[in-house]
């Protein structure tokens, strides 16, 4: 009785228009900036900061909990036969429940937030049961999540089940929002696989791809859930506004796409060589259905009383559905708006509506590539939109002989950084150090490139050197010292550890991860008691550290006890399947048990992984001179040396195995 | 200095000039209803932030980082005022409390515009100096208008208000100790420091609500005085002021303290007792507690450190 008369009195409130979504986007971001700052991973929105940061937290996670919120409305419509007015008031409070998550995941951590998972598509179909699987060690979800969904579930069905007194509709209804949310995060990248469900795709996917298009991957995330929305709200409207759908789609609509696909067009026409990239991802359709929409939003706007909520639903939309489509999209539609509501001489409005289409490809190479057409702006757009196709798709030679190109024409940063990662990626870790040391302004992503091969060659003061010079001009200090910690501790550097354990503890660092590198300084000093110790309080606080279960593996291995090595090797794999040095470490005792053909695989999937995994080439040199393939376990030592000149190891070897 | 770093400090100045002269007494009137002690009030912790941060990381302060912030909190509570006052003009009404909007100064559509253009003040200074600083700006200004603004409102319930106006207080001291750690700046924030602001003013805010009491009482508002009466709810806020004092040395686990923090906890709880209530005085004390405060720190700093328990 009393959620009854709480509910009557939420639908009461009344507040208007722009404050409810105010207060939706206020939720949404709260959410976003407490998972950004106590998560595992903070990429949303405080560390490392990329430029996907500001589209994620302001764009795409905005429109994924906004398509979350209609989608959810019109289920509620349609079950409870309720004014929408009156439903959506009670669901945006309901939408309160989403900045619970991540508190619940701090507390839980001891501090250390998790790193949430996501959604891989309809490949993995079975995630479906994932926020409720506790069979699998937080895996999946964490505590946030599932507490989050579990309230709004209930919160679903007792709403349904107050306003109809039907359990049966009640049940449904929670059903179908699980089943909405599981869609939302299964729905990008299933878009992004569709041709490779349907066999179209020239390029074998070893990552899921969602990009389109557009330069930022968030950006076309934004896009879907922007598809996602238009869609919800047309049902809506549907159902309860039929007359704005007639308003907004009517039979002028086309005049204004026309100029818009024509610039679509001509942008497509002008990149020939290169337009296969531009069909690559589905999502380059929806980008281009999204703008169309966009710009008929756009017009309706301009011919709708200022002061109408209709007027300001559609300046929003056409508002949040321009940034995901790029900023300079952005200032043309405002620009198309400002010209059809103010100039006299309308037939203008073609020039930026023309111009949009344009931009969709070029972003912000627009006005330099079309005013005069400018061939080598073309090459670059067409050699980068190959290039990172490529890139993405983990074909470096293809990506390396695009950047090639491009670096002979074009020396931006950018270009370098792509050039000397696929110099890297492909095991040429001389080229990619000597490119990447050019990059004039080193960000995040180069300084790490950098770190990790000169690690991996054995120079680790040189690696240290980088990490120090980054954290003096303030880039990322908490991850760096993490990092020099994790050198220092593997090469029994103890003063260096200490002050750099000292530091990252004064940034903010987790204790698991404090914990995890004293386990390894422990290890490499063959105080395996110690490092047992470590490791155990690590995984305390983190029962997800895979390197602290590898580090245990270690151990046992060492202690040569390969079963239960075994099997923390495997339970590593299970919360970080990409870990190329734990394939390495299993495939060691597959070696050891002399199960070849396992320990063959495994080498060769972490080598795949990292061609600069000298331990792997090491390694599968040791499995084929026992195999007797001397030649190919020659290569082998000699690719541990292309790496690492300094690896005694591999060169005496090679000396055995000459004589 | 970076030239971007002056653009919010330009626009700020020639729109005030512009103001000043299109609107005959504007920052006068500006000045006297915005607040100016609850103002300054929101300032020290920042401050204290930026100090903290100072000492922490021994890195130098940059000051026109440190102004912009200042600068950046200030328009952002200046906003949160704006927001308060066109939510609450009903209860403003019966409380006849004084407020921009009320004085009829200053119309609904230009006092809901001016609190837009503090907002993006507010930000935009934020945003010259990081990203990552907008981001906890931002945060404060989300938790303003929840607090304020219908439907959340949550301002309606106690003592979920109260703590509210506390963790803005934080979120203020965390965005002066991100000058100095941005990147992880809600973890690297000392617990001690974190409860010696959060604690206290949890305890003694209640205050605040003194003024509304009539409005509250016939709006729906809970407060401390809507819920004991206004009798037992002047005592009880009372004893949580002077709580709120003597919680400082226990959370700072420095007994010396307690010489400074009774006679202003009693002189305080005195003042809440006291009619006509004036609020001004118990921010005067307050102010005082902050002064010993920062004489404390710049002597042995270490007593804002280490562990709570």
């Amino acid at each position: 009785m009393r959620i009854r008369t709480l509910i009557k009195r939420i639908e009461e409130e009344e507040f208007s228009f722009p404050i409810g979504f105010l207060s939706l986007f206020s939720v949404i971001l709260c959410r976003n900036i407490f998972e950004s700052a106590f998560e595992g991973s903070q990429i949303l929105g405080f560390s490392p900061i990329s430029s996907r940061s500001f589209y994620m937290m302001f764009i795409h996670f905005p429109l994924f909990y906004i398509s979350i919120f209609l989608w959810v409305l019109l289920v509620f419509i349609l079950l409870t036969k309720e004014n929408w007015i009156k439903i959506s008031k009670a669901l945006l409070i309901g939408m309160g429940v989403i900045i619970i998550a991540p508190i619940i995941d701090i507390i839980v951590s001891k501090g250390s937030g998790y790193e949430l998972t996501y959604l891989k598509g309809f490949g993995e179909f079975t995630e479906i049961h994932k926020f409720f699987d506790f069979t699998r060690d937080l895996l999946q979800a964490s505590w946030g999540q599932r507490v989050e969904i579990l309230l709004v579930l209930t919160g679903g069905f007792l709403y349904v089940l107050i306003k109809t007194k039907n359990f049966f509709k009640s049940f449904f209804a929670s059903i179908i929002i699980y089943l909405i949310i599981f869609l939302h995060g299964v729905l990008p990248n299933t878009i992004a696989r569709i041709p490779s469900y349907l066999g179209f795709n020239k390029l074998h996917f070893r990552t899921i791809i969602t990009d389109g298009i557009l330069p930022i991957d968030s950006q076309n995330y934004a896009v879907i859930f922007s598809v996602s929305i238009i869609l919800a709200g047309f049902l809506i409207c549907w159902k309860s506004r039929k007359e704005l759908i007639r308003k907004i789609f009517n039979f002028k609509s086309p005049l204004i796409i026309i100029p818009l696909c024509f610039g679509i067009l001509y942008g497509i026409f002008l990149i020939f060589p290169y337009y296969q990239f531009i069909f690559y991802s589905p999502i380059s359709y929806l980008i281009f259905l999204l703008a169309i929409l966009s710009f008929i939003f756009a017009n309706r706007a301009t011919i709708t009383s200022g002061n109408s909520s209709e007027f300001k639903i559609l300046i929003t939309v056409s508002i949040f559905f321009s940034i995901a489509l790029g900023p300079v999209f952005l200032f043309l539609i405002a620009v198309f708006f400002l010209f059809k509501k103010f100039l006299t001489t309308r037939w203008l409005v073609v020039v930026p509506c023309f111009l949009a289409g344009f931009s969709l490809i070029y972003q912000g190479d627009t006005f330099k590539t079309i005013i005069p057409i400018n061939k080598t702006s073309l090459e670059i757009k067409g050699r980068k939109l190959a290039g990172w196709s490529y890139f993405l798709n983990a074909d470096y030679k293809k990506a390396l002989n695009q950047y090639l190109k491009l670096y002979a024409i074009n020396k931006e940063d950018e270009i370098q950084l792509r050039l000397g990662q696929s110099y890297l990626n492909l095991g040429y870790i001389d080229k990619g150090i000597e490119t990447l040391e050019k990059i004039r302004e080193p960000g995040y992503e180069t300084i790490l490139s950098l770190g990790q091969a000169y690690t991996q060659k054995g120079e680790h003061k040189r690696a240290i050197k980088i990490y120090k010079k980054a954290i003096e001009e303030n880039l990322e200090p908490a991850e760096f010292y993490i990092k020099i910690a994790r050198i220092a501790a593997r090469k029994g550097l103890e003063e260096e550890m200490a002050l750099a354990i000292e530091k990252s503890l004064l940034y903010g660092n987790p204790a698991y991860k404090i914990y995890q590198i004293k386990g390894d300084y422990y290890l490499g000093k063959g105080d395996k008691k110690r490092a047992l110790g470590m490791y155990n309080k690590a995984l305390n606080y983190n029962s997800r550290c895979t390197s602290a279960l590898a580090g245990i593996g270690i151990i046992y291995y060492s202690q040569g006890n390969l079963p239960r090595a075994r099997e923390q090797f495997l339970k590593a794999l299970r919360f970080e399947p990409g870990n190329e040095a734990i394939y390495n470490n299993l495939g060691a005792i597959y070696l050891i048990t002399k199960s070849y053909e396992k320990a063959e695989q495994l080498f060769k999937k972490s080598i795949k992984k990292n061609p600069n995994q000298t331990e792997a080439y090491y390694n599968l040199g040791l499995l084929y001179e026992k195999m007797g393939r001397i030649e190919e376990a020659l290569e082998m030592f000699n690719n541990v040396l292309k790496v690492n000149p300094s690896y005694a190891p591999a060169r005496r070897k090679i000396e055995e195995l000459k004589e | 200095m970076n030239f971007y770093s002056l653009i919010p400090i330009i626009i700020t100045i020639i729109s005030f000039v512009v103001m000043k002269k299109k609107c005959q007494g504007f920052i006068k009137n500006w000045i006297s209803g915005s607040r100016p002690l609850i103002s300054i009030h929101y300032l020290f912790p920042t401050i204290f932030g930026i100090l903290l941060g100072n000492y922490i990381f021994q890195k130098p302060v940059n000051y026109l980082d440190g102004f912009l912030l200042i600068c950046s909190v200030f328009f952002s509570f200046q906003t949160s005022v704006i927001v308060n006052d066109i939510n609450d003009i009903k209860t403003d009404k019966i409380a006849l409390k004084k407020s921009l909007l009320n004085s009829n100064y200053f119309g609904l559509k230009v006092y809901q515009n001016l609190g837009g253009y503090f907002f993006i003040l507010s930000l935009l200074f934020a945003l010259v100096i990081e990203y990552r600083i907008l981001l906890i700006v931002l945060l404060g200004h989300i938790l303003h208008f929840t607090y304020s603004s219908k439907p959340f409102r949550l301002k309606r319930f106690f003592p979920v208000s109260i703590l509210m106006l506390a963790l803005g207080a934080l979120l203020s001291a965390i965005s002066g100790y991100a000058l100095f750690e941005s990147s992880k700046p809600f973890l690297s924030f000392p617990i001690k420091p974190a409860l010696f602001i959060v604690i206290p003013l949890f305890l003694a805010l209640n205050f605040r609500d003194l003024a509304d009491y009539r409005g509250d009482e016939k709006t729906d508002v809970t407060t401390l005085f809507t819920l004991f009466g206004l009798g037992k709810g002047r005592l009880i806020n009372a004893f949580l002021v002077l709580l709120g004092y003597l919680s400082v040395p226990l959370i700072l686990k420095f007994p010396p303290l307690f010489f400074a923090v009774v006679p202003l906890g009693i002189l305080s709880f005195y003042f809440c007792l006291k009619k006509p209530f004036k609020e001004k005085y118990i921010f005067y004390i307050y102010f005082i507690l902050i002064a010993i405060l920062l004489i404390i720190f710049k002597l042995n700093p270490e007593i804002y450190l280490g562990p709570v328990f």
